[in-house]
């Protein structure tokens, strides 16, 4: 009961959702209800995760574990925001901007942090791997790559450069169409083995 | 008939009352002569056992002739019975009543029933116990062998359990504390040079350092007679049962078992060892314990048990454990990579170099004009879209960037948005990111168009799919004032996640017209929406804020200069910069490798 229950209201909830795509108009107040269903559960699930987040980080503090300092900042940025939207409201153009003001910078450094790890993999790369056809042929695409974004070979508007730029620009379809029709291919398996019930990540 | 003494009146002979009279008939019955305690004698109350036993005690004595005078059984009694007659004298005879008379004289005639029934009762017993013993004997053997394997097999898992490392007390594994009781002051030797370097350990060093060295020696030659007598003595344990069996049975010598002690290590055995060396020759495992002393036994006269040899056996494997113990929680070690000669001059000279090269590119270099560059396809088809936008239509701005790329796609977006406004084009802001919630104020700011509310679409992707199917329904999913995703002409996605444009895409884009989505992405999404543009999928996108500034010239606005372009270009000089770098030091190791190769060959 503990394995079957949970698949049968996957394949009963699948098997609805594709009834109700298909005879859309009849069937859009249940579709409606369903959906409000699946939301619902979703931020009860998100819920679950925030408390679970700060119990955690609670317990961390308690304990005096390694890094707890980091915990307590966590916490105090999750009660300032929390108590923020509550007593001001989420409309509130003072708390708008302190929450940009705290988040921008974050988020720019964690992206500049990133950079520089590519950077650093790539000057390791061709130590750590020698030479290689896939070493050498990152190097060269990512270079030609580069150079393209930097926009200043477009400027010189030569029109046998722009045309070969042009071409190059288009290569990486080839590679995206690829990795698109992989993810295709994988999201309707798992659409197939949820329909049969072979699809059970939820219960193992 | 009797006829009552009372009223004189006939009775049935089996009567003991007048039925006339209602008197006792007893007195009719009473013997003359005969007493009432003068009957048979009382018989002893005796038990079925007691009644076995007497029959086989009978049975041993068949051979004697005579059976002894004193019996308390049933047989002493019959005998007694049989006796007591010729034991009379004949003026006792005389003096017996009437009725013993003739039941001595019925005996005299016929054969005693009574002891004839013994007599065949006696004799199946005896057949049945003979038949009993038999099988329990059967059975007692079955179960000694029974025991004897058992404690064979324990005796192997006790090896095998030694070979693996349990855990001992105090936290030091069984195998480790083995390892030092073999090799004391090896091991002595070892801890001293692998502790100098390390921290002091929880409790194993401790101890062992305070433990003197006659203590040690004490606890050595302790262990030494705990090893002779350890095997024996767990076999004992195992085994209780075999004391019954070999109780009666010599205890073996030394030579007999197998086991060749020294006379001068006799004495040191423990007293257990001649009682237990007979159960280990019985039980099968001398030849065993025998092997291990001829094969193991070391040159020294130290003597060892037989699983401690086993383990100095696998000496090398015991010292492997060792070490990865001493490793562990350390981490790994770091990754061995070849360190070049110090040419730190050079590399600095170029790394320099290249910084410099960086900075006057980000400094003195224009920024590409836009009237000299050419948009691609997708970016031009955006700019097709926008412009077929009438007064009063409708258009859809869904904001789902980072706080991290707000300056990037802000400097794409902004010029889009004012040039729409200045249109008379309606905009409607929808985010499905708490994020949109307070960068839209900025992105407002930044296009310099009238504030105005965004509406927050909750459920991800399914909120998405809500927006698209049921707008028109008034679900209570939907913000308000947003309408049925069909009425509006244009549907605007400002996006740096890839995720996110196949949501709108997947999700809503089958239930919308063709050409209804429009993309203004960060850079690093182009190369997977082209595959979306060629499928019809998308009015057309614009990636980065190169393209940005072109759209933005097309549409006649100005485009924002500022410092995300030029940052965007510097990291990318970087990655270049950078890549060439690696480049050139992996060419320039090779170089020194082979020149370092060459005097040598």
């Amino acid at each position: 009961m503990k394995k079957t229950l949970p698949i049968l209201v996957a394949v009963l909830t699948a098997v609805f959702i594709l009834a109700a795509l298909i005879l859309r108009p009849q069937l859009n107040g249940w579709l409606d209800v369903v959906l409000n269903w699946a939301v619902v559960t979703a931020s009860a699930a998100l819920l679950v995760a925030v408390a679970t987040l700060l119990l955690t980080h609670l317990r961390a503090i308690l304990r005096g574990q390694r890094g707890f300092i980091y915990s307590i900042i966590l916490i105090s940025a999750f009660l300032v925001s929390f108590i923020g939207a509550l007593v001001l409201g989420l409309e509130n153009s003072a708390y708008l901007r302190w929450v940009a003001a705290v988040q921008l910078p974050l988020e720019t450094s964690l992206l500049g942090l990133a950079a520089l790890v590519m950077t650093g993999a790539a000057l390791q790369i061709f130590r750590s791997r020698g030479w290689s056809l896939l070493t050498i042929s990152f190097g060269i695409s990512a270079l030609v790559f580069l150079v393209i974004s930097l926009g200043l070979l477009q400027a010189l508007n030569i029109p046998l450069l722009s045309t070969v730029i042009a071409y190059l620009q288009r290569l990486p379809l080839i590679g995206a169409r690829g990795l698109l029709i992989g993810i295709g291919i994988g999201a309707l398996l798992t659409g197939l083995r949820v329909l049969f019930g072979l699809e059970r990540s939820w219960g193992e | 008939m009797i006829q009552c003494p009372h009223c004189g009146k006939d009775n049935l002979p089996q009567a003991t009352r007048c039925v006339h009279c209602g008197k006792d008939l007893d007195n009719l019955f009473k013997i003359e002569g005969a007493e009432a305690d003068a009957g048979l004698p009382e018989e002893p109350e005796i038990s079925v056992s007691d009644l076995l036993r007497t029959f086989r005690q009978e049975e041993d004595s068949q051979a004697e002739e005579h059976r002894p005078a004193v019996s308390s059984g049933p047989s002493a009694v019959f005998a007694s019975r049989e006796d007591t007659p010729r034991a009379e004298t004949p003026q006792e005879e005389e003096q017996a009543p009437e009725w013993l008379i003739r039941i001595r004289k019925r005996a005299m005639q016929e054969e005693d029933a009574a002891g004839e029934l013994s007599r065949k009762f006696n004799s199946l017993e005896a057949s049945r116990s003979q038949e009993h013993q038999g099988r329990v004997d059967e059975e007692f053997a079955n179960w000694i062998a029974r025991i004897r394997e058992n404690a064979r097999r324990e005796n192997l898992q006790a090896a095998k359990s030694a070979q693996a490392g349990s855990e001992s007390e105090g936290g030091v594994p069984e195998w480790l504390r083995r390892v030092r009781e073999l090799q004391p002051e090896g091991l002595e030797e070892n801890q001293a040079v692998q502790e100098e370097p390390e921290e002091p350990r929880a409790e194993e060093p401790e101890q062992e350092k305070e433990l003197p060295a006659k203590a040690e020696q004490a606890q050595a030659q302790e262990a030494e007679s705990v090893v002779e007598s350890g095997p024996e003595e767990a076999i004992e344990t195992a085994e209780p049962a075999p004391d019954a069996e070999g109780a009666g049975e010599p205890p073996l010598s030394g030579h007999e078992t197998g086991a060749e002690t020294p006379p001068a290590e006799e004495p040191t055995e423990s007293p257990k060892t001649p009682e237990i060396k007979p159960v280990i020759e019985e039980l099968g495992l001398a030849s065993e314990v025998s092997a291990l002393d001829l094969e193991e036994r070391p040159a020294s006269s130290e003597t060892l048990s037989a699983d401690l040899l086993l383990l100095r056996k696998q000496k090398e494997s015991a010292q492997i454990l060792m070490n990865l113990i001493g490793e562990e929680g350390k981490g790994l070690p770091p990754a061995k990579t070849p360190r070049e000669g110090s040419r730190g001059w050079y590399r600095f000279i170029l790394g320099a170099f290249l910084l410099l090269v960086l900075i006057a590119v980000i400094v003195f270099v224009p920024q590409a004009r836009p009237a000299t560059y050419e948009n691609p396809t997708p970016a031009v088809a955006l700019k097709d879209a926008l412009n077929a936008l009438k007064n009063g239509d409708k258009v859809l701005v869904v904001q789902e960037y980072q706080a991290a790329a707000s300056a990037e796609m802000e400097q794409v977006s902004a010029p889009v948005l004012r040039a729409l406004e200045e249109r008379g084009i309606a905009l409607q802001f929808l985010t499905t990111h708490p994020n949109g919630l307070w960068l839209s104020a900025n992105l407002m700011n930044a296009a310099e168009i009238p504030a105005r509310e965004t509406a927050y679409l909750a459920g991800g992707r399914l909120g998405v799919l809500t927006a698209a199917l049921l707008a028109d329904e008034s679900s209570a999913m939907l913000p308000e004032g947003l309408e049925s995703l069909e009425n509006y002409q244009l549907i605007l996605l400002l996006e740096d996640s890839q995720a996110d444009i196949q949501n709108w895409i997947e999700q809503a884009g089958p239930w919308l017209g063709a050409g209804k989505l429009g993309v203004l992405a960060s850079s690093q999404n182009a190369a997977l929406l082209l595959p979306y543009y060629d499928a019809g999928q998308l009015a057309g996108y614009t990636a980065g804020a190169l393209e940005g500034r072109v759209l933005a010239a097309a549409l006649g606005q100005t485009a924002s200069t500022g410092m995300p372009l030029r940052a965007y270009q510097a990291g990318l000089l970087v990655m270049i910069a950078v890549l060439l770098l690696g480049i050139i030091i992996k060419a320039e190791a090779d170089s020194n490798a082979r020149h370092q190769k060459e005097p040598e060959g």
